[in-house]
C-alpha cells in the first residue's frame, strides 16, 4: 500500500491560508463588543461600564435634589487606586463628570491653577473675599480581587465612590460598581 | 435492554443540533421600533418595558425585563440610546454595550438612565452574546 501524500495543491492552499488566518490588519474599533477582553486587567470598556453603573445609581438616588445650589458645586478630591495596575483614575472620574454635568445638576470645580488664580483676582477686584467652597466632595477607591480554579482565572474590580456633603461632613451618597472577568486566556472580543 | 448508540453517532447528532440551533438564531432580527433584538433573543426571549419613569426631577429612566425562554443559562449584550424631542441622538460618555447573564427560564431587569434632561425617547438594542 502506498503512503498517503498530500498533493502539491493542498500544501500550497494550506501555506497560503495559514498566514491569512493568523494575521489581522489593524482597524478602528467602535463597537464595545469587538474590543479585547483581558482577564487580569482593566480594559477601556470596563471604565465605561463602571462609570455607567455609578452614574445611574447617583442619579437614581435623588440626592442631588437636596443640594443647596443648582447646579451643586462638586470637587473631585481623590480616587485611590488599590489595584495591582498602574491606572489613571481620571478614566473613571472624567466619565462621571461628563455625565453629571450633562444632567445639569452638578458643576465641577476646576483643577486648573490658572483658572483659580484668575477667579481669585476677579473676586478681589469685585471686593468679594468669600472662598468658593464646594457643596460636595467626590472621592473613591478602586479595588481588585483575584481568584483562580485550575487554569481558569478570575479578576474582579470594584469601584467605590462617595459624595460627601461638606455642610455636614457626611456621605450623602455612596455607590459601588463591579466588573468581573473570567477565563483561561484573553479574548479578541466579547462576541460569542 | 437499552440500545447502545455509538459515540460517533452521538457526536454527529450533537454537531447537527448545534449547527441547526446556530442557524435559527443567526440572522433573525426583530424590532418593535424602540427595541431591536437578534439571535436567541428574537425567538426565545420575552422583552417588555416594565417602567418608564423620571429620576432626579427630569431625567428619563427605563426599566426593561428580559426573560430567558431557553432551557440553559445564556448571555446578551444591550445598549440604551436616548433621543431628544426632535429625534436627535443625545451624546453620553457611557453609551457602549453592557453584557448581562440570564439563568435558564428566568429573567433579569436592565435599566438605562438618560444623563441629559432633553431625553424624551429611547432605543434599546439587545444582541446575542453567546
Amino acid at each position: 500500500m502506498s503512503p498517503i501524500r498530500p498533493s502539491l495543491l493542498t500544501v500550497l492552499a494550506v501555506a497560503t491560508a495559514a498566514p491569512i488566518a493568523c494575521n489581522q490588519p489593524a482597524r478602528v474599533v467602535t463597537d464595545d463588543r469587538d474590543k479585547i477582553v483581558s482577564i487580569d486587567q482593566l480594559d477601556v470598556q470596563d471604565w465605561e461600564n463602571a462609570a455607567d453603573q455609578v452614574v445611574q445609581q447617583l442619579l437614581g438616588s435623588g440626592v442631588l435634589a437636596n443640594a443647596p445650589t443648582t447646579p451643586a458645586r462638586v470637587e473631585v478630591t481623590r480616587v485611590v487606586n488599590d489595584t495591582t495596575q498602574r491606572v489613571d483614575t481620571d478614566l473613571l472620574t472624567q466619565k462621571v463628570k461628563i455625565a453629571l454635568q450633562q444632567s445639569g445638576k452638578v458643576a465641577f470645580a476646576s483643577r486648573d491653577s490658572r483658572s483659580t488664580e484668575v477667579a481669585d483676582y476677579r473676586d478681589f477686584k469685585d471686593g468679594r473675599d468669600a472662598p468658593r467652597l464646594p457643596d460636595y466632595v467626590l472621592n473613591g477607591k478602586i479595588l481588585e480581587i483575584r481568584a483562580s480554579a485550575g487554569r481558569t482565572k478570575q479578576s474582579s474590580f470594584v469601584f467605590q465612590l462617595n459624595l460627601v456633603d461638606t455642610r455636614q461632613d457626611v456621605d450623602a451618597w455612596s455607590g459601588e460598581a463591579e466588573v468581573t472577568k473570567k477565563g483561561t486566556k484573553n479574548a479578541a472580543s466579547s462576541k460569542g | 435492554m437499552s440500545p447502545i448508540v455509538p459515540v460517533r453517532v452521538r457526536l454527529v447528532t450533537a454537531v447537527i443540533a448545534l449547527v441547526a440551533l446556530g442557524g435559527c438564531f443567526a440572522n433573525t432580527v426583530t424590532s418593535s421600533g424602540r427595541i431591536t433584538k437578534d439571535g436567541w433573543l428574537a425567538t426565545h426571549a420575552k422583552v417588555r418595558v416594565v417602567n418608564e419613569t423620571v429620576v432626579s426631577d427630569d431625567l428619563m429612566r427605563v426599566d426593561v425585563e428580559v426573560e430567558n425562554g431557553l432551557p440553559f443559562d445564556t448571555r446578551f449584550d444591550y445598549r440604551f440610546e436616548f433621543f431628544d424631542a426632535d429625534g436627535r441622538l443625545l451624546f453620553t460618555p457611557t453609551r457602549g454595550f453592557r453584557q448581562q447573564q440570564v439563568p435558564a427560564g428566568s429573567f433579569v431587569t436592565i435599566t438605562g438612565t438618560a444623563t441629559d434632561p432633553r431625553a424624551t425617547d429611547f432605543r434599546l438594542t439587545l444582541t446575542n452574546a453567546d
